[in-house]
């Protein structure tokens, strides 16, 4: 069965690589591997797949990028949660279920991720919540909930 | 029948002429916002870059420097989103900020430099005023994704002022009475900018906050409908 598990620095770490992007570390050892994002905040591992929770450093300007990835660390699918002139901060994470995680970050709300068993067709703009920038324009591997405020 | 014709062809001109002043609305909404956007980035840079300054030089303590960087960048940008359009601030505003406390950010930098279980208590006064010293450099940080998709909106904005200046041109070159049409684009074309400021600031006092859409959309019909309305006037 599928379960969800936050993994320790020693086993999955980033560093960064250009200012936007780093690079992945396994058990302490380099990958060619980049993702977005300059910090990293949680990775979980969720059966044989990775759900990494990174933002860029900016204290200003932080956005939330989240990635799917594979067992070989290619990213799968990817969400970014933010917004400009605008900043978010990533706490109170907690893992609801083998494929379901809360957390807060920005809007003054709770946000949700699901994990999906398979991908689904989805419409631009209008399958994500306000704030929410996705990779793919048509399909998803995970969802993202949540009903942030305006300011 | 004729009268008809001569209406039909009225507001036809008209309605054209607002389309033509809609080009140069959207154009100017894009060009403001960016060089907000590139006021933001400058003058955080310039406020983190004198505040490092200031504390290297021992005008002020770090920890000064640290705090008042945090503080000023807030004010510079609720400056810069007083500065944008109303299409501009609804963007801004479209998500409540949740930003870190100083305290947060030197917890935060402390691990970032001396790795995860680092205390910054623990720490030297010089290791202390380090993390300080990051601090404040990252408070001069903007994010260079929206500044590069701000950039790529100026490059566009300006493109569509260009083509509404050209149009203009046209439209004068060609008509008999080359005074008379000047002074109808500059008028029109004035009044469909003035009409979707105002148009996004209406939508976005009937809207709320953070309603980008819909004061994208009063923009866009407030523009169009105060060049037609002038169009018709005249």
């Amino acid at each position: 069965m599928k379960s969800m598990r936050a993994l320790t620095e020693q086993e999955f770490s980033t560093r960064p690589s250009t200012s936007n992007d780093s690079y992945i570390l396994l058990d302490g050892k380099p990958t060619q591997k980049d993702i977005e994002g300059a910090y990293l905040e949680l990775c979980l591992r969720v059966g044989e797949k990775y759900l990494v929770f990174m933002t860029d450093d900016i204290p200003g300007e932080d956005m939330l990028h989240i990635h799917l990835l594979g067992s070989d660390l290619n990213i799968i699918d990817s969400a970014t949660i933010g917004g400009m002139y605008s900043t978010g901060s990533f706490k109170n994470h907690n893992v609801k279920g083998p494929s379901e995680i809360t957390f807060n970050f920005i809007g003054g709300n709770e946000w949700r991720v699901d994990i999906l068993e398979d991908k689904v067709f989805s419409l631009p703009f209008m399958s994500s919540p306000k704030g929410v920038a996705r990779k793919h324009l048509f399909h998803q591997y995970f969802k993202v909930y949540g009903d942030p405020r305006p300011e | 029948m004729q009268n008809e014709d001569q209406d039909y062809n009225e507001i036809f001109e008209a309605t054209i002429r607002g389309l033509e002043s809609e080009i140069a609305n959207i154009g100017v909404h894009a060009t403001l916002d960016s060089e907000a956007r590139r006021a933001y980035t400058k003058q955080i840079f310039a406020m983190s870059s004198e505040l490092r300054l200031s504390a290297s030089s021992g005008k002020i303590s770090w920890l000064t420097a640290a705090t008042q960087a945090q503080d000023t960048r807030n004010i510079v940008m609720e400056v810069i989103r007083s500065r944008s359009t109303p299409v501009g601030l609804a963007m801004a505003q479209r998500l409540k900020k949740e930003g870190k406390t100083l305290n947060e950010l030197v917890a935060r930098k402390t691990q970032q430099l001396h790795g995860r279980g680092a205390v910054f208590a623990g720490l030297s006064k010089v290791d202390q005023n380090k993390v300080y010293s990051e601090i404040v450099k990252s408070a001069g940080k903007s994010n260079p994704k929206v500044t590069a998709q701000m950039k790529t909106s100026s490059y566009a904005g300006r493109g569509l002022i260009f083509l509404s200046i050209a149009l203009s041109v046209y439209t004068v070159a060609t008509a008999e009475n080359k005074f008379d049409a000047a002074g109808k684009e500059i008028v029109i074309t004035g009044v469909g900018i003035g009409g979707g400021i105002a148009g996004g600031a209406a939508a976005g006092l009937i809207c709320g906050p953070g309603a980008p859409v819909c004061v994208t959309v009063g923009a866009f019909v407030g523009g169009g409908l105060a060049a037609f309305g002038v169009g018709m006037i005249w």
